[in-house]
């Protein structure tokens, strides 16, 4: 499908390339990068892990810049605040300055004036709002696309905040990975749970998104039989799933996990975080404006 | 007053001056079409249709790029003409993704050149003057909008005089694009609509477009 | 047309009409009138130069000639040939004495005296021994072809050859077809009357989809009668352009048109019954009695055909004023002899050609050849009339039309002349609604009576063109051994030649004792090694030519493999061309649209050494002291061609020099000026369209215009002529051509030779066998001409964005069969080992028999860098003798049979120089 003839523009299935190829890899980029951002925010937060929260602001100044690679003009980037009634890069943009600029102040109370506990629950919630929602856009820019059928769905967001979550908690339980056991263990069942709800939640998507019409279905298809099969089954399926899961339940039942096998855990998950967003980006495809064969 | 297009496709031969006549017009780099002629079929053999339909942006009256765009530089003129103000384009692409005809596209290689490695023509370099192009930036069918705002200034009416009306429009050897005011209830243009039926192409987008296809 | 500069800047207009962004500064903004020379469409144009270049060419909106205001994609491209970085600016002469397919020429840049020294050094001496070793032609499309006449006709005529050479087109244009619409429309090409037309019926032809002579208005007529609803059925092997708009598209075999034409006659004469018996008796030789030998019974003294008065009950000499009713049925007794009107030999002829076995051939459906009959006979509504302006005549709204496909095959005249019978039998022969020529009768400027050309009876009362390209297809000539290296003389009935450049040439040329050789060519535009059949058989003939010079704009296979000289000619945007065409049986608008006279001027300047090609001819004719003998042929060209008719003014002329009372002949040129190509067409003009319509006028309003009678555009009533549905010139020419052909040893298909209109299955179908099993033809796009335009970015951009421009196309169905499938790289080999290559797009539209390349690409010039290796060249795969030629017309069978099959890579670009394919 790629390899889409000059004349089969738009008289066959084609694929979207403005957000994959070339400078659009920045795109999958930014979004994998909020995702984990913001979940890697809202779970240092909960377990108040000063370094996790640190991390997560490092990865979303990351994703701005991931962002402004992409971008062909990044110095007239500052316009991009201008549209935020209806625009959701714009939105977006928003929620990644606030995210950084709140945090960068929590931070700096927690680090040097963590007496400041009113002002710091203040800004953690504020900061954890924009780190939702930064997380959070990225599926609504992708699921706002009505001409990309695949992309076009509510369940978009949501697979995008949870894939971001699981990212986030798997940085998180490397950070905290020489730490308090307790916390550990908490952390880890806290994935496991999310891990099983982000198979859950691609399973319904997949499932859903079949039903919801021709171009979608065939974006199915190429996931999970297409030419897109390998980056899905190995990249989504098996490092940002299966693995995790297994060597999570493993631990379960083992009780203890040696840290070889968590560190496999986390980089797989964040393997499959990357190609989950690479996965989704290239199976948008748009309807032909012909009858197609 | 919200300019727009009737396309009788029986009249269409599928000779792409329509393409050539836009990228003469704005001097267009190579590889870059601000409209198409799509060809396809339908049928089995011995029963088979040939399809060929010219497309440009539809200059939708609820454009989902417009509605994208972050920076506001893609936006809707009071004509209903969308366009993209180059200076504010911060080459997101959001815009592109978004639109459902696929009518827009981003022009990447200032060097780029009709007669690759040699010189370049006098057409082109007088193009750079006349219509120049900023790289990095998405461009789209403007619906002539030069022509039609220097026509109505020198008194003309888009749709009737030359002067004022698309390039693509005027170009066409078996005048199959009608232009004119889709707001105006008399234009010529409305009338041909009801007459034959227009209907826009893939309504289905909900974009509502001023282009209407007469079969 | 002064090109105004910087520093005379006109006064500041507001810029309308353009697309400017910004400021920019803009001292010159003017709309030139002229005429496009993308294709021999001549259509009028508006080039709009901004700063002193050309930025835009619009349609004229406001004339007839030409799409009113549009304008094809290739028109529009003639802006990146002018500007091509690879044009021909200097003349230039070959350093690399080898000649070949892929031969680097070695340019080496010579000046104007030195080339036109060394040509005409050559020159004087060849005329001194014998003209006829000049070959001399080109193209007569892209580019100005009716400079093609007045420049290198002239100059040949003059020069005293005979052997004119006409590019691709002798092989693959018209030959049937030209002879056809001669014979029974006085002109060069048939196409329906848009306007009135109910149904039209193409034959391998796209006219007014894609192609076809005056593309221009004809693509804006047939989408008016389309919009109309005028029902359209195409036969065609592909439903491409033609196909693609038709109403009806049937797949048909190729070379099998005849028969199905054929059997549609024989339904309606013989099932139905319908029939014009006015047309018949008072327009046709129907009625003329045809004796036992199958020729014309003659009255003793006269010599006149005889027809049989059904009321006299005797026969009387056909244009008796005194004849009551023409009997077209019976048999009579004439002369001692027994005879019968031609129409019941007609009729009875064309019974055995049934539906049923016409399907066996074509394949197309029996019961669809009987529905389209029936339709065909309804819709032609015969006895109805029509009023235009006053005038009330006969409505015939159907229309038969076939050119290049239809006729592109080894029976090529008897399939044309079978397809003119449809039309013939129900009377729609230019009549409002049936099928027209191209106006061959104009009664001439209003002011002036000029550019006046009228058909008119000769020869047994037979249609007569009042002006005609070449030869006239009426009254015949003599056959004559032949003599000329195009041997056409042997065969009057053919109006083009692949003769030489045919691998059976020489054997003829030996038996005849090769009365002498070519030593030198002169070519005008023209890819004769692209554009005609088998680039083995063209080389080997143009490798063995001495001395080649060519007038081109720019490289193409032909200038780079086997010229000695090029010299750069103009740009049509940058020329002065005096005529849109030869005469207006060949271009202008037809039907009601109006009488345009448009010329070319040049709207830039010509730029470094590039020089107007007539300009250069008569520098030659000086050194070669024959320019006042130029001078005095233009003035009988004029005179004769539209002006005071003394014989119809056309090359041939000159030939009959003689029978010219030199008293009519106006001295329109001294025999000692030098004037200016722009200064005769100055002349010219105002010759022919009065003091006031001098260049000057025409400059400026780009034509004369005057509006057409309904009697100039549907003549046929008002002009007392038959036409040959039974064609007694052949039986006549037969035994002639049989026994000339003799002397130099030539073997034709003698049966074709017939009288009375037949099938005869053409040689591609012969060569069909279980391994070569597929038909394998070329057609035209759209989007462009010969070889030429394919040097053109934007059309190459639009040719890539086209799903089949490029490629080579096969039925679904046959793709999936052979293991085939979109996108691979396939080889077509023929029967002879002649093989191309290119890549497969596969399409539910076309006859699954059949393999279809588009165009005239697969260019491998190294001097035209964006044609290279684009697309696919048919023509490689076909063959060039006699077998594969039509006994009468001479066209050359234009499809082969090929076997498919994958291949790695594109071989017939081994050895090209070029990148690997
Ligand atoms: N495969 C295939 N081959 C075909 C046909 C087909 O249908 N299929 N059709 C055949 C027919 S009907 C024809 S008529 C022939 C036509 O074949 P040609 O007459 O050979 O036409 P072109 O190949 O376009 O070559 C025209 C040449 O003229 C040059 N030229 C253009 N403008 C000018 C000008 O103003 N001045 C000069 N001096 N030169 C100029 C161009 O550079 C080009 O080299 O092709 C035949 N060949
Ligand atoms: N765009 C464009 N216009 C042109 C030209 C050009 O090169 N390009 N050239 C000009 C010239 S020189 C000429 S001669 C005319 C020619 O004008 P046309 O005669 O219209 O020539 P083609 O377009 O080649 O059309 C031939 C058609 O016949 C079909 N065909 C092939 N074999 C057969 C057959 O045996 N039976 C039937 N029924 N169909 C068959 C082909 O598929 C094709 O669709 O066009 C002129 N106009
Ligand atoms: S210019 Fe007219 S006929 Fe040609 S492709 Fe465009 S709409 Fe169709
Ligand atoms: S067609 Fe596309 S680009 Fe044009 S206005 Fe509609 S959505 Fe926007
Ligand atoms: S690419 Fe430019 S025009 Fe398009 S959405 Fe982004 S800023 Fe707006
Ligand atoms: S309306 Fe103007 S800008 Fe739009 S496609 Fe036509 S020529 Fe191009
Ligand atoms: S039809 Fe021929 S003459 Fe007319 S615009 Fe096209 S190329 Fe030029
Ligand atoms: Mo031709």
């Amino acid at each position: 499908m790629s390899q889409i003839k000059p004349y089969d523009f738009m008289v066959k299935y084609q694929q979207q390339k403005d957000w994959i190829d070339g400078r659009g890899n920045f795109i999958a980029f930014a979004f994998f990068l909020g995702g984990i951002s913001g979940g890697l925010y809202l779970a240092a937060a909960y377990f108040d892990s000063l370094l996790g929260m640190f991390v997560a602001w490092l990865l979303s100044l990351l994703m701005g810049v991931s962002y402004m690679a992409h971008l062909s003009h990044p110095f007239r980037s500052w316009r991009m605040f201008m549209k935020p009634g209806t625009s959701w890069i714009a939105r977006g943009f928003i929620f990644i300055m606030l995210f950084i600029g709140l945090t960068t102040i929590q931070l700096i109370l927690s680090q040097w004036v963590p007496e400041a506990t009113g002002a710091i629950t203040v800004l953690k919630v504020l900061a954890g709002i924009f780190a939702f929602a930064q997380s959070i856009y990225t599926g609504f820019a992708v699921s706002y696309v009505s001409a990309i059928k695949v992309w076009n769905s509510a369940i978009v967001p949501i697979l995008f905040v949870t894939c971001g979550l699981s990212g986030g908690l798997a940085i998180l339980l490397a950070i905290t990975m020489g730490g308090d056991h307790a916390q550990l263990v908490m952390l880890e069942n806290v994935i496991r749970v999310v891990l099983i709800a982000l198979a859950i939640i691609i399973g319904v998507y997949l499932w859903n998104t079949t039903y919801s019409s021709t171009a979608a279905s065939d974006a199915v298809k190429r996931l999970i039989g297409g030419s897109l099969a390998l980056l899905f089954w190995i990249g989504v399926f098996l490092f940002g799933i299966a693995i995790p899961i297994i060597i999570s339940i493993t631990s379960y039942f083992a009780g203890e996990a040696s840290s070889g096998l968590l560190i496999t855990a986390i980089v797989s998950e964040i393997i499959g975080g990357l190609a989950l967003r690479f996965a989704i980006l290239k199976a948008g495809m748009y309807t032909p404006l012909l009858p197609a064969e | 007053m919200r300019w727009g297009m009737a396309i009788e496709l029986k009249r269409c031969v599928g000779c792409y001056e329509c393409v050539l006549a836009c990228k003469a017009e704005h001097f267009l780099p190579p590889d870059i079409f601000w409209n198409r002629v799509l060809i396809g079929e339908t049928g089995k053999y011995p029963t088979v249709t040939k399809l060929i339909y010219n497309v440009r942006c539809n200059q939708c009256a609820d454009p989902a790029c417009v509605k994208v765009c972050p920076t506001g530089a893609t936006q809707q003129r009071e004509d209903g003409i969308v366009w993209v103000d180059e200076d504010k384009c911060v080459g997101c692409r959001y815009c592109m993704i978004a639109c459902p005809y696929q009518m827009r596209m981003m022009y990447e290689d200032e060097n780029a050149q009709y007669f690759p490695g040699q010189e370049l023509t006098e057409h082109e370099k007088i193009g750079k003057e006349l219509y120049p192009h900023q790289p990095g930036v998405v461009q789209k069918c403007v619906f002539c909008k030069e022509r039609i705002d220097a026509g109505i200034e020198a008194g003309l009416t888009p749709g009737v005089d030359r002067e004022a009306t698309p390039a693509c429009v005027i170009s066409c050897p078996t005048k199959a694009i009608h232009f004119g005011d889709l707001d105006d209830p008399n234009s010529e243009i409305n009338r041909i609509i009801k007459e034959k039926h227009g209907h826009p192409f893939h309504p289905e987008f909900d974009t509502d477009p001023s282009i209407y296809y007469i079969d | 047309m002064v090109t105004p500069t910087k520093d005379k800047k006109p006064e500041n207009k507001p810029v309308i009409g353009m697309s400017v962004k910004g400021n920019p500064e803009i001292w010159d903004d003017e709309w030139v009138k002229t005429t496009c020379g993308g294709c021999y469409g001549q259509c009028t144009i508006r080039a709009h130069r901004v700063n002193g270049v050309i930025v835009k060419i619009n349609g004229e909106p406001d004339n007839d000639f030409g799409p009113r205001g549009g304008i094809c994609a290739k028109g529009e491209a003639m802006i990146q040939a002018l500007y091509d970085p690879n044009r021909y600016n200097y003349p230039l002469k070959r350093t690399n004495p080898k000649k070949g397919l892929f031969e680097d020429p070695k340019w080496e840049r010579i000046s104007w005296d030195e080339a036109l020294d060394e040509i005409a050094k050559r020159l004087k001496k060849i005329r001194a021994e014998n003209p006829h070793k000049l070959l001399h032609g080109g193209t007569p499309g892209p580019g100005s072809g009716p400079d093609l006449p007045l420049g290198f006709g002239v100059f040949g005529a003059v020069f005293g050859t005979k052997n004119w050479y006409v590019g691709g087109a002798g092989l693959h244009c018209g030959s049937g077809s030209h002879m056809g619409a001669g014979l029974y429309h006085a002109s060069w090409s048939i196409v329906p009357d848009f306007k009135y037309c109910n149904y039209a019926i193409q034959m391998g032809s796209n006219k007014g989809t894609a192609s076809g002579h005056s593309m221009g208005f004809n693509m804006r007529l047939a989408a008016d009668a389309r919009s109309r609803g005028m029902k359209n059925v195409v036969f065609d092997p592909i439903c491409n352009f033609g196909g693609g708009k038709a109403t009806e598209w049937v797949p048909i075999l190729p070379g099998t048109d005849g028969l199905v034409a054929m059997a549609m006659v024989n339904i309606i004469l013989n099932e139905l019954e319908v029939y014009d018996v006015e047309f018949i008796k008072m327009k046709t030789n129907g009625p003329y009695l045809i004796g036992p030998d199958g020729k014309y019974v003659r009255d003793k003294e006269t010599n006149k055909p005889m027809v049989w008065d059904a009321k006299d009950n005797k026969a009387k000499t056909f244009n008796d004023p005194s004849i009551g009713d023409f009997a077209i049925f019976g048999e009579y007794e004439v002369n001692g002899v027994k005879c019968h009107p031609s129409f019941q030999l007609i009729k009875d002829h064309v019974k055995q050609y049934t539906p049923e076995a016409a399907e066996k051939e074509s394949t197309v459906p029996a019961a669809t050849v009987r529905r389209i009959a029936q339709e065909w006979a309804d819709a032609a509504m015969i006895g109805a009339t029509i009023e235009i302006e006053g005038e009330k005549l006969p409505f015939r709204p159907v229309s038969a039309v076939m050119f290049r496909g239809g006729q592109g095959h080894t029976n090529s005249a008897q399939s044309y002349c079978a397809m003119c019978l449809l039309n013939g039998i129900v009377g729609a022969m230019d009549v409002p609604g049936g099928t027209l020529g191209w106006p061959a009768y104009v009664e001439g400027h209003p002011d002036t009576g000029r550019f006046r050309v009228i058909p008119y009876a000769c020869k047994d009362g037979m249609l007569t063109a009042g002006t005609f390209m070449e030869h006239r297809p009426w009254p015949i000539e003599d056959s004559q051994v032949p003599y000329t290296f195009l041997m056409k003389e042997l065969t009057p009935t053919a109006s083009f030649s692949p003769h030489p450049v045919t691998s059976d040439f020489d054997k003829y040329w030996d038996k005849l004792g090769r009365p002498y050789e070519i030593e030198m060519a002169m070519i005008f535009g023209a890819n004769m090694i692209r554009s005609t059949q088998s680039r083995e058989i063209a080389g080997e003939f143009w490798g063995k030519i001495p001395f080649i010079v060519t007038f081109n704009i720019l490289p193409n296979e032909f200038c780079e493999g086997y010229a000695d000289i090029v010299l750069p000619d103009c740009h049509p945007l940058e020329a002065y061309c005096l005529f849109g065409t030869h005469g207006p049986f060949f271009n202008h608008p037809i039907g009601m649209e109006g009488w345009n006279f448009p010329i070319r001027q040049p709207v830039v300047q010509p730029q470094y050494e590039r020089r107007n090609k007539l300009e250069v001819l008569w520098d030659l004719a000086d050194r070669l002291d024959m320019r006042a003998e130029m001078n005095n042929y233009y003035n009988v060209y004029f005179t004769s061609f539209g002006g005071e008719a003394l014989i119809g003014g056309d090359i041939d002329s000159i030939r009959h020099l003689g029978d010219i009372d030199p008293k009519k002949v106006v001295q329109l040129i001294g025999p000692d000026e030098k004037i200016t190509y722009a200064e005769m067409t100055d002349r010219a003009l105002k010759f022919y369209f009065g003091d006031e319509h001098g260049l000057e006028y025409v400059s400026e309003h780009g034509s004369v215009n005057w509006p057409k009678k309904p009697k100039e555009a549907y003549w046929r009533w008002y002009v007392d002529v038959r036409i040959p549905i039974y064609m007694e010139h052949i039986a006549e020419l037969r035994e002639d051509v049989m026994k000339n052909a003799e002397k130099a040893g030539i073997e034709l298909d003698w049966e074709q030779f017939t009288p009375l209109i037949s099938y005869f299955p053409p040689q591609v179908g012969k060569e069909l066998s279980g391994e070569y099993d597929l038909y394998c033809f070329s057609y035209r796009d759209i989007l462009h001409n010969g070889t030429y335009t394919m040097e053109m970015p934007w059309l190459d951009e639009v040719s890539r964005l086209n799903p089949y421009t490029y490629n080579i196309t096969m039925n679904t169905a046959m793709a999936e069969k052979k293991g085939l499938k979109d996108g691979d790289l396939i080889c077509l080999e023929s029967p002879y080992g002649r093989k191309t290559t290119g890549t497969l797009k596969t399409m539910q539209g076309q006859h699954p028999q059949t393999v279809a390349i588009s165009a005239c690409s697969g260019a491998w010039a190294k001097g035209a860098p964006i044609a290279y290796g684009k697309g696919t060249n048919f023509n490689i795969l076909l063959e060039s003798d006699f077998k594969h030629a039509c006994p009468v017309s001479w066209s050359q069978e234009t499809a082969a049979t090929v076997k498919v099959y994958k291949i790695d890579h594109r071989i017939e670009f081994d050895g090209a120089g070029g990148d690997k394919l």
